[in-house]
């Protein structure tokens, strides 16, 4: 049993390792630009927690995604908070 | 509480609203089909109903999701836990009726009277609740919806009844004082939607005689809801082929300004052709600009809905009247998607002759490696026949040829005859590293899409604050930056390979752990 787990982590690490270093090769063909666009279009590790990037203004765009957070206490609306960050295209 | 029959004379109903927003739903065939809407191809975790009436050329609708937050980095699953407020539940609840429908023939516009032209209704939002009392009350108020929208397969169920039922418990969930922001919703076959809503319809307070004048917080809900709305309806609507589902900032819903005048009713009808259009234009333009196979193959997805709404809807307009049919119009000036068309075939046709190149050049290496490995090992056999070793007179071996050691070739097929399921997993290994190295596709594997992405929003996220912390607005910080996502990304590839190659370890501690969960258990 032990052995046939070890087999299996490895095909699994393995795969994960793969996946890892296709990211690695994306970003390194993407270069020093796509760190100073991201810098200049507000993003950064705070964007992790509180996904609030600026919103450009630039209207329709494959870069970003939007979401909305609110709240009802006792029926009526309260802590609403607009989210914007990288989309899916981007990252 | 009823669905009222989208009316076919008389002013548009959304004309004087003060929120009234119009935008498109993609369809490539100028035509949506209701009947799929919410369907489970399009839209895997929904809850639908969506039946014809029992009499007349009706449908009816009503469509549940439950919509989390993409924004943030954990999974949709803890976000709910973690962040009530990142969740919402949204239902279209509609009924189709009759709708003027343009379509082009022999290169102009016409409309054609279809009994189905239209699917009108509501988009109702339900946040979560803070206050306990109210929660109970919004938990049974969506158990009961859910209930009747999972009477789809109940084939006794009168569709009219089962709608009915649904609206009575939205109406009895307002007066309960549960939160359900309400906005109208019309969807035309064409894909054009149209939402609108004044405050107390939308805070569901028109049910009240006392006023309760709309907070800050509800001000501000209903200028950024509409377009969570647009995303929801187009999400059930239809299938995100050329773009990734979050992508939802690919078309603007348009807010419109009440239209008083013909004046403002031509403003508003251009402005959101005009930026829908737009919006596409540029769409394509960034796709185009990223320069690679899957790109260019988005582009002519794009281009092809582009084309769609610009040889129909783009061109026609309603008038203020819905008794007054669908009018032609020249007023937008047109973008050559053709031409486009003909340029991205061209890129995508030479970015795939590279990789095609590339693909051959990877085929001629690895069949001359695995050759050279062949040959070597049918070298190591034949060699003692070709060179034997004869015994001399003295009975001592006397070499042929120089002396050789082949212990290489024994120790690599003694191994592989030990570990015949570790060389099978390396040799798929670098097949899948192959695979994914070049084709750049991880979506067959499961969540190996929502992993990548993660990987990538960190390392890029760990990259441009450390450009941003070297205060230098300079080729350095973005460099610096550059080199930090790079080692962020490496060290999370060396902790992987240390963790496969150390996989007897790794096997072990997760052998004992799963033998103590079912000790634990049995």
């Amino acid at each position: 049993m032990s052995e046939l787990i070890s087999n299996l982590s490895f095909v699994m690490l393995g795969v994960v390792a793969v996946m890892i270093a296709a990211v690695l090769l994306k970003v390194l063909r993407e270069g020093p630009r796509e760190i100073r666009r991201l810098r200049r279009a507000g993003y950064g590790v705070s964007n992790l927690v509180r996904p609030e990037l600026p919103n450009d203004g630039s209207g329709s765009t494959n870069d970003a995604m939007e979401g909305l957070e609110f709240l009802a206490d006792n029926g009526r609306i309260v802590s609403v908070r607009q989210t914007r960050t990288i989309s899916a295209e981007v990252a | 509480m009823r669905l009222a029959t989208f009316p076919v004379a008389g002013p548009l109903p959304w004309l004087n609203s003060p929120y009234s927003y119009a935008g498109w739903v993609p369809t490539i065939t100028g035509h949506l089909s209701f009947s799929l809407i919410g369907g489970p191809k399009i839209v895997p975790r929904c809850h639908t109903f969506n039946r014809p009436a029992a009499t007349g050329p009706v449908r009816l609708l009503a469509v549940h999701q439950k919509r989390t937050a993409q924004d943030y980095i954990a999974p949709p699953g803890a976000l709910r836990l973690a962040r009530p407020q990142a969740t919402q539940d949204y239902f279209l609840i509609a009924r189709t009726g009759p709708a003027d429908t343009p379509y082009v023939a022999n290169g102009s516009v016409k409309t054609a009277r279809d009994d189905q032209g239209v699917l009108s209704g509501i988009i109702l939002v339900v946040p979560r609740e803070r206050h306990p009392e109210m929660k109970v009350r919004r938990r049974k108020f969506l158990a009961d919806v859910r209930f009747q929208i999972e009477r789809q397969f109940d084939r006794g169920a009168d569709p009219q009844q089962v709608i009915d039922a649904i609206l009575h418990r939205i109406k009895h969930a307002r007066l309960a004082g549960v939160a359900c922001l309400t906005m109208e919703v019309a969807l035309f076959r064409t894909g054009e939607l149209r939402l609108w809503f004044d405050m107390k319809y939308f805070l569901g307070r028109e049910i009240h005689a006392q006023a309760i004048p709309p907070s800050l917080e509800e001000l501000e809900l209903a200028e950024a809801l509409p377009a969570q709305a647009y995303f929801f309806a187009k999400d059930v609507t239809h299938l995100h082929y050329h773009h990734e589902p979050d992508s939802d900032q690919l078309l603007p819903l348009t807010r419109l300004k009440p239209s008083a005048t013909s004046g403002d009713h031509e403003f508003n009808e251009l402005s959101w052709r005009r930026e829908t259009l737009w919006g596409l234009a540029r769409v394509v333009s960034q796709y185009r600009q990223r320069n690679t196979l899957y790109d260019f193959k988005k582009v002519l997805g794009v281009l092809a809905y582009a084309d769609a709404f610009q040889t129909t809807l783009a061109m026609v307009w309603r008038t203020r009247s819905l008794s007054d049919r669908i009018v032609a119009h020249d007023r937008l000036s047109r973008y050559d998607f053709a031409h486009t068309r003909i340029s991205t075939e061209a890129m995508e046709s030479l970015a795939s002759w590279k990789r095609s190149g590339g693909l051959q050049l990877f085929a001629i290496m690895a069949g001359v490696i695995l050759s050279s490995l062949a040959l070597w090992a049918g070298a190591v056999q034949i060699r003692p026949i070709v060179c034997p070793e004869a015994v001399g007179s003295n009975g001592k071996l006397l070499p042929s040829c120089p002396a050789f050691h082949y212990s290489g070739a024994v120790s690599a097929v003694v191994w592989v005859t030990d570990n015949p399921i570790l060389f099978a997993s390396i040799i798929f290994l670098m097949g899948f590293a192959t695979f994914v190295l070049v084709f750049r596709d991880v979506t067959f594997i499961p969540y190996g899409k929502r992993l990548q992405r993660v990987l990538s929003r960190v390392s890029k996220a760990v990259g441009t604050t450390t450009s941003r912390l070297a205060q230098a607005d300079s080729g350095f910080a973005d460099w610096l930056g550059y080199l930090s996502a790079l080692s962020v990304l490496s060290s999370a590839l060396a902790g992987a390979v240390v963790l496969a190659v150390q996989r007897n370890a790794v096997g072990e501690t997760i052998a004992s752990l799963v033998t103590r969960i079912l000790h634990s258990l049995f």
